[in-house]
């Protein structure tokens, strides 16, 4: 409540020391801890800039602000961060147990931010590429069944891959092989069979929203069926909301 | 702190108990603290009331369960009859209906909420005679009857399935779905077909059926051997976001499929762009296959 002085002085009354200092020491109490709500201006006047700043984590490449993370990564322009997929990472060439398999999931470069995450937030991570899926038509290779499937990951632990990453399969996308292999054309080769920009050139983009505290780290994560797959164009970026 | 504007007492004015007290009441100024008060960077986190500027979250598993594509695999039909347009909400393999249901707990939008929403899904068009070709029907459109053209006649490529989004604003029932603002319910009449206007598709991701394409080298002035397939399986993807602007209450969300449609531009009036149903090429009873994915919504306070 507002402040109101212990004492009223009234005309022809003694002014007594403890009178004063009673006053006083209430006014220190109140300058103090007794400001309210009703002694604040009742519209909104709170500014950006009466808000803590925002500070840039240099290490995970996010801005953490009073209300959470955001930031953004891509590959910087055509080819300069290029990044890959590989069945040589996750050793899926030849099939197997494809569905089962949770620890053959393996980290795409590059593409994981790190969170210090001060209390309980809602995560929100979008993620989108365009790869070049082989072709692998080789020896081994599953041809027009080979797949690159590319899933959101997070794992706790601030650094990529140093935790048990979770992934919900379901939830994966998928391009497929350019499966044919080169074509000869009288003695020249003319390129792959099945045109990339068509069945090889794969285009995807996935949005995840979870819940999660303390340290995390989120990003992409794939398996590939394929020999390699040059994820050419790539982006990610956070939000996250206290 | 409190702006005190009282002059300061001189020498010689007369010290009265009301200059005394007002001296005291000075200090109470309700509602007098305000920006001037207020050092920069004086509220972190920790002074906000938990009223996160995110109202709500969900998420949603559709079609089946697994990754690869096994059995059990989830079908739509194509449109045969384009008055009566096959519209197939997303489900399992078994007809259980998957979408997003909110009937539980209900959102309730306030003028300046922000409804934001994503899907993906893995996708495979097909029809069951591979050596087909469904875009070469009598009156499909995008049919080019190239003259000298092995494999001829082809298709330009544009035909698509659509998936868009319907909500539920009406009960728990989840018995009401419409198409959300923004998005055309395909019955809209374009020429002497029926469709949806470009425009009107806010809500919609499109899926390409087929594809054709050249193995071999062309000579100048004709055109190539031209074989076709099926479009094997692949990641499709949408957005949507809705500004609120009243009170809307949300039961649920769910995907639509329907197809196939070709584009169309008329040349009158508006000269709209749009996608109609192409009925020829539903002959050959091409159908989309899915497997599995995800919807994911967020509603976000505007103030």
């Amino acid at each position: 409540m507002a402040y109101s002085p212990p004492s009223t002085f009234v005309d022809g009354s003694p002014l007594t020391a403890a009178g004063l200092k009673g006053n006083d020491d209430a006014l220190k109490v109140y300058l103090h801890e007794g400001v309210v709500a009703g002694d604040l201006t009742a519209s909104a006047w709170v500014d950006t800039h009466h808000i803590q700043a925002p500070v840039i984590d240099s290490f995970s490449g996010v801005q953490h602000g009073v209300t959470g993370f955001q930031g953004s990564q891509w590959d910087g322009g055509a080819l300069v961060r290029c990044q890959f997929g590989t069945a040589l990472l996750t050793a899926k060439r030849y099939g197997g147990s494809t569905e089962l398999d949770d620890y053959a999931w393996e980290v795409i470069p590059q593409t994981t931010f790190g969170l210090g995450l001060r209390k309980t937030a809602t995560v929100v991570f979008h993620w989108w590429m365009e790869s070049n899926n082989g072709p692998d038509d080789g020896t081994g290779s599953q041809g027009i069944g080979a797949y690159m499937w590319v899933s959101e990951y997070n794992a706790s632990g601030a650094l990529a891959a140093t935790g048990a990453k979770s992934i919900t399969k379901e939830y994966s996308q998928e391009v497929v092989n350019n499966s044919a292999g080169f074509v000869p054309a009288l003695f020249t080769a003319t390129g792959p069979l099945l045109p990339y920009t068509l069945l090889g050139y794969g285009n995807m983009s996935g949005t995840s929203v979870f819940t999660a505290t303390d340290n995390l780290a989120v990003g992409l994560s794939h398996l590939s069926l394929i020999d390699r797959s040059a994820i050419i164009n790539w982006g990610i970026s956070l939000e996250v909301y206290y | 702190m409190s702006r005190i504007t009282r002059g300061r007492a001189g020498v010689g004015d007369l010290a009265s108990a009301a200059d005394l007290n007002g001296t005291y009441s000075d200090f109470t100024q309700t509602g007098a603290l305000n920006t001037y008060n207020t050092r920069d960077q004086a509220f972190d986190l920790p002074h906000f009331t938990n009223t996160p500027i995110l109202l709500n979250k969900a998420t949603a598993a559709l079609g089946n369960s697994g990754m690869t594509h096994l059995a059990p695999v989830s079908e739509a039909l194509s449109t045969t009859n384009a008055s009566s347009p096959v519209k197939t909400p997303l489900a399992t393999s078994t007809g259980t209906a998957t979408f997003l249901n909110l009937s539980s707990a209900p959102w309730t939008t306030a003028s300046g909420d922000v409804i934001r929403l994503w899907w993906n899904l893995s996708v495979a068009s097909s029809w069951p005679d591979a050596t087909d070709k469904p875009w070469a029907y009598t009156d499909a459109l995008g049919n080019y009857n190239l003259p000298g053209a092995a494999g001829a006649p082809i298709s330009d490529g544009l035909h698509l399935w659509v998936i868009y989004l319907q909500w539920d604003i009406t009960s728990a029932g989840l018995l009401n779905w419409v198409e959300v603002p923004g998005q055309s319910s395909f019955t809209s009449t374009v020429g002497s077909y029926k469709g949806a206007y470009v425009y009107d598709l806010a809500a919609s991701s499109v899926v390409s059926p087929w594809t054709l394409y050249s193995p071999g080298d062309a000579d100048a002035g004709s055109v190539p051997t031209v074989s076709h397939r099926a479009q094997g399986y692949f990641a499709n993807y949408g957005m949507w976001a809705y500004p609120a602007t009243g009170a809307v209450t949300v039961y649920g969300f769910r995907l639509v499929i329907t197809g196939i449609l070709h584009p169309v531009h008329l040349s009158l009036g508006n000269e709209d762009n749009a996608i109609v149903y192409d009925i020829p090429v539903s002959t050959d009873d091409p159908k989309l296959y899915y497997k599995s994915g995800r919807i994911n919504a967020l509603q976000m306070r505007g103030s």
